[in-house]
């Protein structure tokens, strides 16, 4: 009994650990050769960029310093798409009920996702002093339109036949919200995280760019780095909002196969 | 019990209204349903058949006439849920499984299911009849065609429905698969009692399941036509091959050639 177990799973263990490295090996040798290039130029460069092994040891010997200021970052891009995606999305629940709701927000999201809104950060600052609210507010307008947007066609985008069922058992407005219109969204909503949680993180950067002397994340570490011309502190911070955008789109993944297993679309990228 | 008025259509009729002007797609229609009853309608395509159907079901106005359910106009049926649809496109919600899309209707609208004096059917058990038994935990994409099919169908059946709407539900299946579903819902329409309403165009599939076939003229459609079927029930295996059936189905085809040779321009 062990035993045939063994002969049957053996094999396909190593054909699985077969498959991850023909998946994996293409991007991680490139990745070997753009450090080694790196490390060449760095080598003979000083003043271009810093060496590898100083990147590292800048996070290594100071790793309080790096994991403080990631959390405000995280902080920072979290409350900013938490809130901004309660707005969002209860307004586009109201748009896609009332027309005339659409018809004023409509126009003025528009307005606001043509504006750079990095460039507000300054004028925001200004007027909230050095506290976090200006962070939050450029976080939370740089994902507003995109999460609208999403949402709003998300909601729309139900099977004319489900509605016209529901129709004819009577369901209320409410009950083709919860059980037709938000399953209908999800789909979409995630793609918007996907494209909303690096934009906050951008966002969160440059509002710290400009706010110095509120809690640092790792954009102050970088504005840091930069005044007193020390790069290893600037590509150290670099290599930390990387990993950040990493592990929140891993986390997006796992989720998303989860919730979305029914969808088509989800179930032929795994 | 069988000659209650069940569903009655009166001088219903339907123009919808496009770019190019008034488009005529159905009637003046009248058109009586005995309670307990299964009429089936056939005519040609675009005759304003699904039209007739979401009239009936309340999903659509009609310019003139008006239609009573069990005495009661579409839109109060509908509140009191009496109303069961199995449109031609399904419409099972994917996220939800086999068990999940069955029982659909007893959570939507609750309000309507208090003070009924028959309690809804149990979902699982209405599945495990039409042999889903195996897949209650499935998503519809899991599945064959034909199995999606028997879900639509269980979930029409589930709140026991005064009347049943059922718009071509086996046209998109094959030739064995359909025959081995139109006895599945002959045998849970059996159980029940309730009115059916259904649209075909095979003529054949109209014999087998109905107590009359409702012959259409081209748009906008009329009835040309009122066929009885006085084949016994239950109707087995056997009966499509009887000299009785095919007497029926030899009356509808010339019912429907006539209709098809009046003169109408061709769709
Ligand atoms: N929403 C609509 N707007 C405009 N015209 C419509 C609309 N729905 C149906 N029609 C027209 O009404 C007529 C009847 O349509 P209907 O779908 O009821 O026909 P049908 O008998 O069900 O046809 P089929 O057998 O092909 O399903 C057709 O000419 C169609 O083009
Ligand atoms: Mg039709």
């Amino acid at each position: 009994m062990t035993n045939l177990r063994r002969t049957t799973h053996a094999p396909r263990r190593r054909r699985r650990a077969a498959r991850l490295v023909a998946r994996w090996a293409p991007a991680a040798v490139l990745l070997g050769l753009l450090v080694l290039a790196w490390q060449l130029v760095a080598l003979h460069n000083a003043y271009l960029i810093p060496r590898i092994g100083a990147i590292w040891s800048q996070i290594v010997d100071h790793p309080r310093e790096f994991l403080d200021a990631a959390g405000v970052t995280l902080e920072e891009s979290g409350v900013g798409l938490g809130a901004s995606f309660v707005i969002a999305f209860s307004l586009a629940i109201a748009m896609s009920h009332i027309p005339v709701v659409e018809r004023a927000v409509m126009p003025l999201a528009v307005i606001l996702n043509v504006t750079p809104v990095v460039s507000l950060a300054p004028g925001l600052a200004v007027a909230f002093s050095f506290t976090m609210t200006p962070r939050y507010l450029v976080t939370g307008i740089i994902v507003f339109f995109p999460l609208l947007v999403n949402s709003l066609v998300g909601l729309r985008s139900i099977d004319p036949g489900a509605l016209q069922y529901f129709q004819t058992l009577h369901a209320s407005r409410l009950e083709v919200l919860l059980h037709l219109r938000i399953p209908s969204s999800l789909p979409f909503l995630f793609a918007a995280a996907r494209i909303c949680f690096p934009l906050s993180v951008i966002g969160a950067v440059v509002s710290e760019f400009s706010t110095a002397g509120t809690a640092s994340g790792l954009g102050s570490l970088i504005e840091v780095g930069f005044q007193e011309n020390y790069l290893p502190q600037i590509y150290a911070a670099i290599f930390c909002l990387s990993l950040l955008g990493l592990a929140f789109t891993l986390l997006v993944t796992l989720v998303e196969r989860r919730v979305l297993s029914w969808h088509p679309a989800g179930s032929a990228r795994r | 019990m069988e000659d209650q008025p069940g569903l009655v259509v009166s001088g219903v009729a339907k123009t919808y209204v496009s770019e190019d002007g008034p488009v005529p797609a159905l009637g003046p229609v009248d058109l009586q349903v005995s309670r307990g009853r299964f009429v089936t309608l056939i005519g040609p395509s675009g005759c304003g058949k699904s039209t007739l159907l979401r009239v009936v079901a309340g999903l659509d106005r009609p310019d003139t006439g008006a239609i009573s359910i069990f005495g009661e106009d579409p839109e109060y049926a509908r509140r009191l849920k009496h109303i069961g649809f199995v449109p031609q496109a399904l419409a099972l919600l994917p996220w939800r499984t086999v068990l999940e899309n069955a029982r659909l209707p007893l959570e939507l609208n609750r309000s309507a299911g208090t003070g009924r004096p028959k309690p809804a059917r149990d979902p699982a058990e209405v599945l495990r009849a039409l042999g889903l038994g195996e897949v209650l935990d499935r998503r519809p994409a899991e599945l064959s065609g034909g199995m999606r099919q028997r879900v639509a169908i269980a979930r029409a059946f589930v709140h026991e429905p005064a009347v049943l709407l059922m718009d071509e539900p086996f046209s998109s299946l094959d030739e064995l698969t359909g025959e081995v579903l139109r006895h599945e819902l002959l045998q849970l329409w059996q159980s029940t009692g309730t009115t059916v309403l259904f649209v075909s165009h095979s003529v054949s599939e109209a014999v087998l399941l109905s107590d009359e076939v409702v012959v259409m003229t081209h748009a906008p459609g009329r009835v040309a036509a009122v066929i009885p079927v006085t084949l016994e029930r239950p109707r087995g295996d056997l009966v499509e091959v009887s000299d009785a059936f095919r007497d029926v189905e030899r009356e509808v085809r010339l019912a429907l050639r006539s209709v098809m040779h009046a003169g109408q321009p061709r769709p």
